[in-house]
This record gives structure tokens, C-alpha cells and sequence, in this order.
């Protein structure tokens, strides 16, 4: 049962409930997709009354990282000889922080993405940055759909739910 | 120091735990009370009667055991008054370590890599001295990402124990690592981190990996 805010405007229950089944609809699929893992849960998890956007703010700060590191990946391969070291410390940095939020399917490119940096195999490193850039993109859509969702539960008076 | 009342004692005034000195508070007296302060090796347990102490190791053991459980609500903040240094050189990673630990009620000091940590462990010991606390950590955890740019977790770790060793102190110090495969978990030890963890933190393996590291 949601629980009310004591806003003075709140659209009928059964809007709310309908809301919270969308949102919950999807957030299930992000997760049978693999897109999000249960970090993210644990993210959920430290938003309170003292951290009300907490995973807003997180996400945020992610795609501010992982922005630059992509860059940085980029310009690094265009360079002659390649710094497949740079390229490296860069890819580890974005797992550490996609492992961070719960972008499991960001996390796993990575993963192959450090294994073409040690072997230095440049195609396979173009490759990677390329799925990894998509993937940040798809992710940073999807979470910005997540959140507009959360903004419309709260705004009709309800509360998110939390997934366990 | 002397119970210089002990018919207030008997009567029930005083509780016979209590320290009772004589004024001016000053010189020895003074020095007597700070030597009760941990911090300056004392116990106040030192000064209790037997049965009093007894109980209150009971109590010492219990809260131990309730901080250690997991979800636990009656001791929701079991790292209030602590200070803890985070370094890290991933905003996130930062950001979540931040949440967790100031839900776990501790004082977060952060830094983006290993010379951060290492230079803010050294100003925190020379305040220490200042203050004349010479025993005294600056920091009673360190949780030290393993790999950082311009200095790693390794070299800082090694760095701070040399520090210490001046010191007389021992901080504990965790290491935050995206893989603990076995050679990973030596070299850790190696650097002389006392404990490692994997990444993304959470407060229940950081809880239990600082209730192992106090029972030592």
C-alpha cells in the first residue's frame, strides 16, 4: 500500500496504484534485462528523508564520469602509438563506478573491454568503446524514464516503491 | 585519589564508582584525571570495584554482539564518533562511501588518491601532537581503494605504517578491491592493510569487517 505524504494534492488511489505498477513494471524489466543488478537496489536503499535524491544524484554523477572517461578512451586510441595502459586505467575506472550504481551490462563490456587493452588488440578496443558508449547512452534513457516515473508517484501524492 | 567522604558513601549519596577529589582542581589532581582518559592510556574500569567492572564488561560484550548483527535497530549509529578516511579516486565510489558510513553515524574525511591520504594521515598526527595526544590515531579506520592514480592504495599504506611507526600507533586500514583473487589478497596483506573488501561497499560487509577488525 502506498504510503500518503500529507500532500494537500493527490490524484485518486487507484491512479497512484496504476503508476506504481508501471514503474515497477519497469524497473523489472531493467533488471530481467540485465541493464541494472542489484547494486542498484542498494542504491535505492540509502535514499531517505536526509538523502531524498540520493540515486538521482549518484546517477548523475556517473554519467559526468563516465562522459569523460569515454573521452579520454577515445582520444587515447586515436593517439600514435597507442597507450593501451591509459586505455586501461580508464576502462577499470568506469567498471569501478558502473559496479558502483548496478549497470551490470556497462560493467561486463568493461570487462572485455580490459582484456583487449592487456592483449593491446586495437580493433577489439574500438569495438568495446563503441558498445560501451552505447550502452551508457541506453542506460542514462532508461534511468531518465525511471526517474521522470518516480517524479509522477510522488507528484499524485504516492510513494516509490522499493524492490526486494 | 582519595574517597575523602565515606560516610557519604554509606549513606548512599554517593555512588561508591564515583571519584571524589579534593579542590583546587589543578597540577597532579588535573594530570591524575586526564592519565583516566583513554586516549592517554587510562581505563576508567581501573577505578571501579570488582563487580562493577564485572558488569561492566558484560555490557562491553553485549553491544559488541548486537553492533554485529546485521539490520541491527538498537544500535542504528555503531560508528558515531568515529573518523574515517576514504580514499578513492572514483566520485562514486566517494559518494557511496560517504551515505554508508554517515548512515553508520561516522566522520568521513575523503580523498582522491593514495598522496592525499597519506598527506592528510600526516597532517592528522601532527595536530594529534599538538593537542598533545601522542598515542592517539587520527583516524580510527582507513578504507583505502587499492588502485588510484599518483599513488596507490599499496604505496600509501606502506607509506602511513612507516608514519606510525614513529608514533606508537596502529590504524586500521581496509582495503577496497575490485577482484580479491589470491595473490591480490598478499599483496594486500604485504602493504600491511589489515583487511580487504570487495567493491561496491556495503554496510554490511563494512560492519562485519570492522567488528573482526576490533575483536582483534
Amino acid at each position: 500500500m502506498p504510503r500518503f505524504h500529507g500532500q494537500s494534492n493527490h490524484a485518486p488511489v487507484d491512479i497512484v496504484n496504476q503508476l506504481q505498477k508501471q514503474y515497477v513494471d519497469y524497473l523489472s524489466s531493467l533488471f530481467h534485462e540485465g541493464v541494472l543488478d542489484d547494486q542498484f537496489t542498494q542504491l535505492q536503499k540509502l535514499q531517505d528523508e536526509s538523502n531524498p535524491d540520493f540515486t538521482v544524484e549518484v546517477a548523475t554523477l556517473f554519467f559526468v564520469d563516465s562522459d569523460k572517461l569515454i573521452n579520454n578512451m577515445a582520444a587515447a586510441l586515436e593517439r600514435s602509438p597507442v597507450d593501451f595502459k591509459q586505455v586501461d586505467a580508464d576502462v577499470h575506472q568506469l567498471k569501478g563506478s558502473s559496479s558502483s550504481i548496478g549497470a551490470m551490462r556497462v560493467k561486463n563490456l568493461c570487462i572485455t573491454f580490459r582484456s583487449f587493452c592487456e592483449t593491446q588488440n586495437y580493433e577489439g578496443c574500438l569495438i568495446c568503446l563503441q558498445q560501451v558508449k552505447n550502452e551508457c547512452a541506453v542506460l542514462k534513457d532508461k534511468l531518465q524514464n525511471l526517474f521522470r516515473m518516480e517524479q509522477q508517484i510522488v507528484g499524485a501524492g504516492g510513494s516509490v516503491p522499493l524492490m526486494d | 585519589m582519595r574517597n575523602i567522604d565515606q560516610r557519604a558513601i554509606t549513606d548512599g549519596k554517593l555512588d561508591p564508582r564515583d571519584i571524589v577529589m579534593s579542590k583546587p582542581f589543578h597540577g597532579t589532581r588535573l594530570f591524575q584525571v586526564i592519565r583516566l582518559l583513554p586516549e592517554f592510556g587510562g581505563s576508567v574500569l581501573r577505578t571501579l570495584n570488582e563487580q562493577a567492572e564485572e558488569r561492566l564488561i558484560q555490557h562491553v560484550e553485549v553491544t559488541k554482539l548486537v553492533a554485529q548483527e546485521p539490520g541491527n535497530t538498537s544500535n542504528e549509529k555503531p560508528l558515531r564518533g568515529k573518523k574515517v578516511l576514504v580514499a578513492d579516486d572514483g566520485n562514486v565510489m566517494r559518494k557511496l562511501a560517504v551515505a554508508h558510513l554517515s548512515n553508520l553515524g561516522a566522520t568521513i574525511h575523503l580523498c582522491e588518491n593514495g598522496q592525499e591520504a597519506v598527506e592528510s594521515f600526516r597532517r592528522g598526527l601532527s595536530e594529534q601532537r599538538q593537542r598533545g595526544a601522542y598515542d592517539v590515531r587520527p583516524y580510527d579506520y582507513i578504507l583505502m581503494d587499492c588502485e588510484m592514480p599518483i599513488m596507490d592504495g599499496y604505496e600509501a599504506a606502506r607509506l602511513i605504517r612507516e608514519e606510525e611507526k614513529h608514533y606508537g600507533v596502529r590504524t586500521p586500514i581496509i582495503a577496497l578491491t575490485a577482484h580479491s583473487s589470491a595473490s591480490e589478497v598478499e599483496k594486500i596483506f604485504k602493504a600491511g592493510m589489515d583487511f580487504h573488501m570487495r567493491k561496491p561497499m556495503n554496510a554490511v560487509c563494512l560492519m562485519k569487517a570492522i567488528n573482526q577488525i576490533d575483536s582483534r
